[in-house]
């Protein structure tokens, strides 16, 4: 499992197969706006009562998903 | 520490309320608000948390709002995180399949070069276009999801003479499915994230950008192909496919050790 999770250092980083310095670049910034993103949607979906809902649908048995509904 | 014990790990951390499976109850307390990044049903009498999949068909199928903003935002900074690692480590549903494929039987190794885009046409269909325009039924969960069917249908119908009562064509065409996805996990590696997974689609577009991902020390590898002999759904394990779940079988195979799962 060590094996899996290894964080290679930076030169192996710089060897990467898939992409050289510039695109890994372009990767990381991708990386930061999705997030950005995806942390802004959360905030706004709990800030207009989403998780209620959720947690109304998620509270009782859900007759759809047992193939009665 | 295997991977299998890491799934394990991520089932009972999922569904802590094994009690239930007897009660024939579901937990009904407030974690039941949030979602959970694998494919759990949120009627899985164990779950502690509710499934994205089914709680965007709620969204799209005729709640207050069209989207759950929610679920987009936590699919999204997931997605971006741990792309494909959910299905491989954390999905309770992956690991049913991965234990069936555990048994001693000729397997079928093979690439699904058509079948694989089922998963986006399930996406599209049945999880957004049929609920969002077509009736208020969140159709996927409804009609093919065979997670709800083995975890939730399987456990509450045993245990409640009401609900098995009510038993209908809807419920035998979902054991059908789930029936045949069983059956097949035992021959094919993960048949139901590579061609019906709505969950895995999603998972799958964030391979390549996502945080933790497949890299190859180019200094390392001497080409020898083990990792493509070992991979059993066929792909380029350093290509980030969306089809890689992060089995790491590619991994392991290589001797060198010029591949790994990791951050930047």
């Amino acid at each position: 499992m060590k094996k899996f999770f290894r964080i290679p250092n930076r030169d192996r980083l710089n060897a990467n197969c898939n992409s050289g310095m510039q695109t890994g670049m372009k990767i990381r910034a991708a990386q930061i706006l999705l997030f950005a993103v995806g942390i802004v949607l959360i905030a706004l979906g709990v800030l207009r009562g989403e998780l209620s809902e959720i947690f109304a649908k998620g509270s009782l048995v859900c007759l759809e998903c047992i193939g009665l509904g | 520490m295997s991977r299998l014990l890491i799934q394990l790990g991520f089932f009972l951390l999922q569904n802590p309320f094994l009690h239930n499976f007897f009660s024939g109850r579901i937990y009904q307390g407030e974690l039941k608000s949030f979602c959970t990044p694998g494919l759990n049903c949120y009627s899985c009498p164990a779950a502690a948390f509710s499934c994205p999949i089914g709680a965007a068909q709620m969204f799209f199928s005729g709640a207050r709002h069209t989207m759950s903003l929610y679920v987009a935002g936590f699919l999204l900074s997931v997605g971006v995180i741990f792309g494909k690692f959910i299905c491989g480590f954390v999905c309770p549903f992956g690991l049913l399949q991965d234990l069936l494929y555990r048994i001693k039987t000729p397997k079928i190794i093979t690439r699904l070069r058509f079948l694989k885009y089922v998963k986006y046409a399930v996406l599209a269909i049945f999880v957004v276009m049929l609920p969002m325009f077509f009736t208020n039924l969140p159709w996927f969960c409804a009609y093919i999801c065979p997670s709800g069917t083995i975890f939730a249908a399987v456990p509450l119908l045993g245990a409640n003479d009401f609900l098995r009562d009510q038993i209908g064509g809807q419920f035998i065409l979902k054991a059908i499915i789930a029936a045949g996805v069983l059956i097949l996990s035992v021959f094919i590696l993960r048949i139901f994230c590579r061609v019906l997974c709505p969950l895995g689609a999603i998972y799958g577009l964030f391979n390549r950008i996502a945080v933790l991902r497949m890299r190859c020390d180019k200094k390392k590898c001497t080409g020898c192909k083990r990792c493509n002999k070992a991979c059993h759904v066929k792909i380029e394990p350093a290509a980030n496919s969306p089809e890689c779940f992060r089995c790491g079988n590619c991994v392991k195979a290589c001797e060198e050790g010029a591949l790994s799962c990791s951050r930047e």
